[in-house]
C-alpha cells in the first residue's frame, strides 16, 4: 500500500463535504461525534472537528475516514449501511475514466 | 422595643409558609433527579398555597407541546392534553408568551382568557387556575411551568399568586441544576462508553498488526472494511475479532 493515507491532498476539501453532509443528516451534536470519534481511537480535538465539519480544514484521509466511520456507526444503529463514503471511494470517484 | 423583627433570646414559631420553603429547600438540595425536584415543588405548592385544589409542573417537550411529568391529580395531565389538543391555555401562554411568564384566569367557565380551554377545564371541574413560568425573566420558550388549579372560580387570590411566584423560582433554580447533572452524568456514561469501546478496538488493532504485519492505519483500514461488508458497527467487529482471537 504505496499511498500515504495521512497527507492531506486539496481533493479532501470537496471530501470533506461528504462528511458535512452525513453529519447533517444525522441528529448528532458536535460534542456526540466527536465521543463517537474518540470511541474508535480519534484523537481530533473537538474544536478540530468542528473546523473539518465547517470546512475550516481539511482532514488527512485517516481523519476523514474516522470521522465517516462514527457516522456509519450511527447509521448502522438506525438500519441504513453505510452512506457516509470513505476517503478510498472518494478517491475512485475522483479518477478520470478512460475514454 | 422597635422593629418586626424578632430577637434572639424571643424565637417566634416561624409561619407555616416559611417552614415549608425551609423544609422544599433542604429537600430540594438532596433531590437525585429531575423527577424527585418535580414531585418535590408539586407536593410542597399544593401544601402551601392555600387555595390551590391541583399543583402540576408541565415541561415543554422540542415540538413546543406540554408533558406532565409531575401532578398531585392526575387531572392535572388532562388539563395539559387539553391545551395541546387546543393550542392554547395558561400553560402554553406561560411557557411561550413573551412577558412577565404568570397567567391567571379566575373564571375558567367564563371563557375569557382561553376561549376553547377555559370551558372545557371547567368542564372537568376546575374553576379557576393561576400558572408561572419555570424561569420567567428568560425570553420564551420557556422550558415549563408550575399550575395552580382550584376548583372554585376566583379560588386563587393574590397572595396565592405571590407563592406560586417564589415556588417557581425555587423550582426554576432546582430544576436547571438536576438537568445539569443529568446531562453531565450522561456525557460521563458516554465517555466511559467510548474510552472502553476505544480499548478493545485497539486490542483488535494490535492483534491484526501482530498477525498480518500491518501497521496501525493498515489495521484499521481491515476493521473499517469489515464493518462496511457485514453492515455491523467498527466496536462490534473489533470485539468479535478480540474474543475469538485464537482462531485467527
Amino acid at each position: 500500500m504505496g499511498e500515504d493515507r495521512r497527507r492531506t491532498d486539496p481533493d479532501d476539501r470537496s471530501h470533506a463535504m461528504s462528511l458535512r453532509a452525513g453529519f447533517s443528516l444525522s441528529e448528532l451534536s458536535i460534542g456526540r461525534l466527536w465521543v463517537a470519534v474518540l470511541g474508535i481511537g480519534g484523537e481530533l480535538a473537538e474544536p478540530e472537528l468542528a473546523d473539518i465539519l465547517e470546512g475550516r480544514r481539511a482532514p488527512t484521509s485517516f481523519e476523514h475516514d474516522l470521522i465517516a466511520q462514527a457516522l456509519n456507526d450511527y447509521f448502522t444503529e438506525r438500519g441504513q449501511n453505510h452512506p457516509v463514503p470513505y476517503a478510498r471511494e472518494l478517491a475512485q470517484q475522483d479518477e478520470p475514466s478512460d475514454g | 422595643m422597635t422593629g418586626s423583627m424578632p430577637e434572639r433570646d424571643d424565637p417566634r414559631p416561624p409561619e407555616p409558609v416559611a417552614l415549608a420553603f425551609a423544609r422544599l429547600a433542604r429537600l430540594l438540595a438532596g433531590a437525585r433527579t429531575v423527577q424527585d425536584v418535580l414531585d418535590l415543588v408539586a407536593d410542597t405548592t399544593v401544601r402551601v398555597v392555600p387555595g390551590a385544589d391541583i399543583v402540576s409542573v408541565s415541561l415543554r417537550r422540542e415540538d413546543g407541546l406540554l408533558d406532565t411529568p409531575a401532578t398531585t391529580d392526575p387531572l392535572g395531565v388532562h388539563l395539559d392534553e387539553l391545551q395541546n389538543r387546543f393550542d392554547e391555555g395558561p400553560c402554553l401562554d406561560a411557557s411561550r408568551v413573551a412577558g412577565p411568564g404568570v397567567t391567571a384566569s379566575p373564571d375558567l367557565a367564563a371563557g375569557i382568557e382561553f376561549p376553547r380551554w377555559g370551558p372545557a377545564a371547567a368542564e372537568a371541574g376546575i374553576g379557576s387556575a393561576v400558572d408561572v413560568a419555570l424561569f420567567p425573566t428568560q425570553d420564551p420558550p420557556r422550558i415549563g411551568s408550575l399550575n395552580i388549579y382550584s376548583r372554585r372560580a376566583h379560588g386563587l387570590d393574590r397572595g396565592d399568586h405571590d407563592i406560586a411566584l417564589i415556588l417557581a423560582a425555587h423550582a426554576s433554580t432546582a430544576v436547571a441544576g438536576s438537568l445539569a447533572t443529568d446531562r453531565a452524568e450522561l456525557k460521563v456514561t458516554q465517555l466511559r462508553e467510548a474510552l472502553r469501546s476505544r480499548d478493545v478496538i485497539g486490542q483488535a488493532k494490535g492483534i491484526l498488526m501482530e498477525r498480518r504485519g500491518v501497521d496501525e492505519a493498515e489495521a484499521f483500514e481491515i476493521l473499517k472494511d469489515a464493518s462496511q461488508s457485514l453492515n455491523v458497527k467498527l466496536a462490534t467487529v473489533a470485539e468479535t475479532l478480540a474474543e475469538r482471537r485464537a482462531e485467527f
